[in-house]
């Protein structure tokens, strides 16, 4: 066993001294005899002087070797000895190898020297084992402490040290930096791309329905001109047919029908799609529906299909009723059309919240998971052997669905297949009234104008010039403000001042209008800062210099569509910081915030308006959140909206297993609270599939 | 900078080392002496290195050339106090410091002194 008790640097005089002090220290710690101490120390201190003298510095080293010795080693890497044979004999050497009980040079030129000089211990002396050795060691760096020249040195070396890794550091920033700008200017360029594609598909989208839209006139121009020829024929208006010329002629004109209705689908949905359809509301009773339907299907029914209308409950609607008849009329048909056998069923699910919620069920050919997704996709037909013989345009359903949205309502199916499709259309059973829940709770319904305008008299102008019109002003003083407001309202349109305390309105603009959802809302920039181009840029939609005339203002609000709608989020929740805390949490997001106080609001609620998502706390008074979990789930249409926990209790696995598909995470309160951070808030609804923006 | 204190005691200078001495100071307080030797016409010179623990090849020969600066500026130097380690160990390294004498103690070293002084006085008085 060899330990090295302790090094020391060899570079001044007082470096010497130090070795010196060292041996004798060593010496007696191990049990030298004081004259063998001051013996080794002499012959440490001649040797390390020539040490200094020929090499410049170099290390002492103290060991500790088995036999009972306390070796030195004196080592430099300086110019070397030739013949350490013979320095062992010159006059210096030979009396410091009088001093010690070993001495020992390696040594070659250009290889630098290593002197060992060993000390043997009396054998009075104990032996120390490796704990006094450590001991030892500790001992030696107390009693010896750096002198200020070595700390200072050491200090400079660190120093040196520290700024060559700065300096690295700084290298390699420049380097990241480097390649920063590199990727950046790729993403640059890929948006370039991107946008040049967008713009393009765009410019697509409205060649196509105007297409679509031209085509259908052109062809149905000569189409009733077929069926009016063919309704004189039909008349014996110039004579009399045959009865084959009879038959050919209902062939002509049955295919000119089919056709008519194929242009006609197509015209709708040119006209959904260039959003030029509008809704001709009229009051009406669902039996009326019924009753349409059942006399306009029987000629589509043959002998194996039986087409069964469950008999509505009464009700009163106010809604478009021609489009919902042409929804239902799709569905049945559709029905029938994948329905060799078996029957087609039209009922009514409920009628509760002021939704209607009806139901056609097939039990037909059924529809794969894989083309429910493209269900509703324009010219979509399901493959089949049944399509094969059917004709269709692939227009129905997608036409249907958004005659659904017009009537702010949704359609969705679900099916199996080989067992049979159902299709559900909710509809609200009264349109452009306000609905009873969603004024019951704390939002405004009626329609608003959202100035963003820090002037009060401003404010003042504008509330004057929309009273008429029935619309209120709600003022945002900043660019935060203005968000804050836009989780509340859904407003007819913004009146945007650009110069705004803290952060310029445009960067609101860009926002709004960068967001699919908030895309459509209408802007109107309204400002003392003469920048129309920079307005139009970014993508308002009108711009205007102060002061605004009232005149034009109300012109340009009064012909603006009124909301229809945007995806919002469903905070259900009886304490009112938690709301505000999701509010936070949600600040920069583009999706509407409605809040229930209640479990049971909050069912009413996510019923009636179909939220995006719903943030659900667990312990509430009157129905906690497994309750409304358990409602929610019993529902067809809010069972598939995901749902996100957020809650004060720690949830335990046997908790967990009892939530429902639809929960797609659980955050907690206490998490957030404590690190101050609503970062898993927000991830939870990323992950429940809210879209928060390209920004994010 | 650390110098040994040179300390003037009638016509005697008194050096006693008190430190760990290494080689610059050992140096210096060579050159130290002679100037303050020639500045106050000393007689003698009394070197006290009673606590040095240590004397090794360097300061051995110091202590020597020491001497004999003092004996070539005509003052006699004495050195005293030296451990019998120090002694001992400066005999196997095979120095036994010629021409430098030697007291056991300051009280002898002055002693040597004074007698060394009267004797050059006599001499003086009486040549031979």
């Amino acid at each position: 066993m060899s330990t090295r008790i302790s090094s020391l640097e060899l570079k001044t005089p007082a470096d010497l001294l130090r070795a010196r002090q060292m041996c004798t220290l060593l010496g007696r710690e191990l049990g030298l005899e004081k004259q063998d101490q001051i013996r080794l120390a002499s012959a440490v201190s001649d040797v390390g002087r020539n040490t200094l003298d020929h090499a410049r510095g170099g290390r002492v080293e103290f060991w500790f070797r088995d036999e009972r010795e306390l070796a030195v080693l004196v080592r430099d890497q300086g110019p070397g000895i030739a013949d350490p044979e013979a320095a062992l004999q010159g006059r210096s050497l030979a009396g410091v190898s009088r001093l010690v009980d070993a001495l020992r040079i390696d040594s070659a030129p250009g290889q630098g020297t290593r002197v060992w000089l060993v000390k043997r211990l009396p054998v009075t002396a104990r032996v120390p084992d490796s704990e006094c050795l450590l001991r030892l060691q500790l001992a030696v760096q107390r009693t010896l402490p750096p002198t200020a020249e070595q700390e200072l040195r050491d200090q400079s070396e660190q120093l040196l040290q520290l700024l060559e890794s700065a300096a690295q550091r700084e290298r390699e920033l420049q380097r990241l930096n480097l390649e920063l700008e590199e990727t950046n200017r790729g993403v640059m360029a890929l948006y370039a791309e991107l946008n040049e594609r967008a713009e393009n598909y765009q410019n697509l989208a409205e060649l196509k329905t105007r297409f679509l839209s031209e085509v259908s006139h052109e062809l149905r121009t000569p189409l009733n001109s077929i069926l009016a020829i063919s309704r004189l024929l039909l008349d014996r208006t110039d004579g009399d047919l045959s009865d084959e010329q009879e038959r050919q002629v209902e062939f002509i004109r049955s295919s000119a029908v089919a056709l008519t209705q194929l242009v006609t689908d197509l015209l709708d949905l040119a006209k959904t799609e260039a959003g030029k359809m509008s809704l001709r509301i009229t009051e009406f009773d669902l039996e009326d529906i019924w009753t349409g339907l059942r006399g306009m299907l029987r000629p589509l029914l043959t002998g194996a299909t039986q087409l069964i209308f469950d008999d509505p409950p009464p009700l009163r609607l106010r809604t478009d009723e021609r489009k919902l008849n042409q929804i239902l009329r799709n569905l049945l048909s559709n029905g029938l059309k994948f329905t060799p056998e078996g029957e087609v069923r039209l009922r009514v699910l409920s009628t509760e919240n002021d939704q209607l919620v009806l139901a056609v069920s097939d039990t037909g050919v059924g529809i794969s998971p894989r083309d429910q997704a493209r269900l509703f996709e324009d010219f979509t037909q399901v493959d089949s052997p049944l399509q094969a013989k059917l004709h269709g345009t692939g227009l129905g359903l997608s036409l249907s669905r958004r005659l659904a949205q017009m009537l702010g309502g949704r359609l969705w199916v679900e099916s199996e297949l080989g067992t049979g499709s159902t299709f559900f259309l909710s509809i609200p059973v009264a349109i452009g009234a306000a609905p009873a829940l969603i004024t019951s709770t704390e939002r405004q319904s009626e329609s608003v104008v959202l100035a963003v305008e820090p002037d009060n008299d401003v404010l003042l102008a504008y509330k004057t010039a929309l009273q008429p019109l029935g619309i209120s002003v709600q003022q945002a003083r900043s660019v935060r403000d203005a968000r804050r407001a836009l989780q509340l309202l859904d407003p007819v349109a913004v009146l945007l001042e650009v110069l705004l305390p803290y952060r310029s309105g445009w960067s609101l603009l860009a926002e709004l209008k960068h967001h699919p959802l908030t895309r459509q809302i209408p802007v109107a920039v309204v400002t003392d800062v003469d920048n129309r181009a920079k307005a139009e840029e970014l993508g308002a939609d009108v711009f205007a210099r102060k002061p605004v005339d009232r005149a034009w203002l109300r012109n340009w609000v009064s012909q603006l569509p009124r909301p229809a709608g945007r995806p919002h989020l469903l905070v259900i929740d009886d304490e009112p910081t938690a709301r505000y805390i999701v509010r936070e949490a949600l600040n920069d997001s583009p999706y509407l915030i409605r809040e229930a106080a209640d479990g049971a609001v909050g069912l009413q609620m996510a019923d009636a308006a179909g939220p995006a998502a719903i943030v659900l706390d667990m312990e509430m008074p009157q129905m906690d959140g497994f309750e409304v979990l358990r409602q929610l789930a019993s529902q067809p249409h809010t069972k598939t909206v995901p749902v996100i926990i957020h809650t004060q209790t720690t949830l335990t696995p046997e908790m967990r297993k009892r939530f429902p598909p639809q929960v797609v995470d659980a955050v907690s309160k206490s998490a957030a609270a404590a690190n101050g951070s609503h970062h898993a808030l927000v991830q939870a609804l990323a992950r429940a599939g809210l879209n928060w923006g390209i920004g994010e | 900078m650390e110098r040994i204190p040179i300390l003037r005691m009638g016509s005697y200078l008194l050096v006693t080392v008190q430190v760990d001495m290494h080689d610059q100071l050992a140096q210096q307080l060579q050159e130290d002496l002679a100037v303050k030797i020639v500045q106050t016409g000393a007689r003698g010179v009394l070197l006290d290195i009673s606590a040095l623990e240590l004397v090794d090849s360097f300061i051995g020969r110091m202590i020597g050339n020491i001497a004999a600066t003092a004996r070539v500026l005509d003052v006699a130097t004495v050195v005293v106090g030296m451990r019998p380690a120090v002694a001992i160990t400066l005999v196997e390294l095979g120095m036994s410091l010629p021409g430098v004498q030697t007291a056991l103690n300051v009280e002898l070293g002055m002693e040597l002194l004074r007698d060394r002084l009267e004797e050059t006085v006599f001499n003086d008085h009486f040549p031979e």
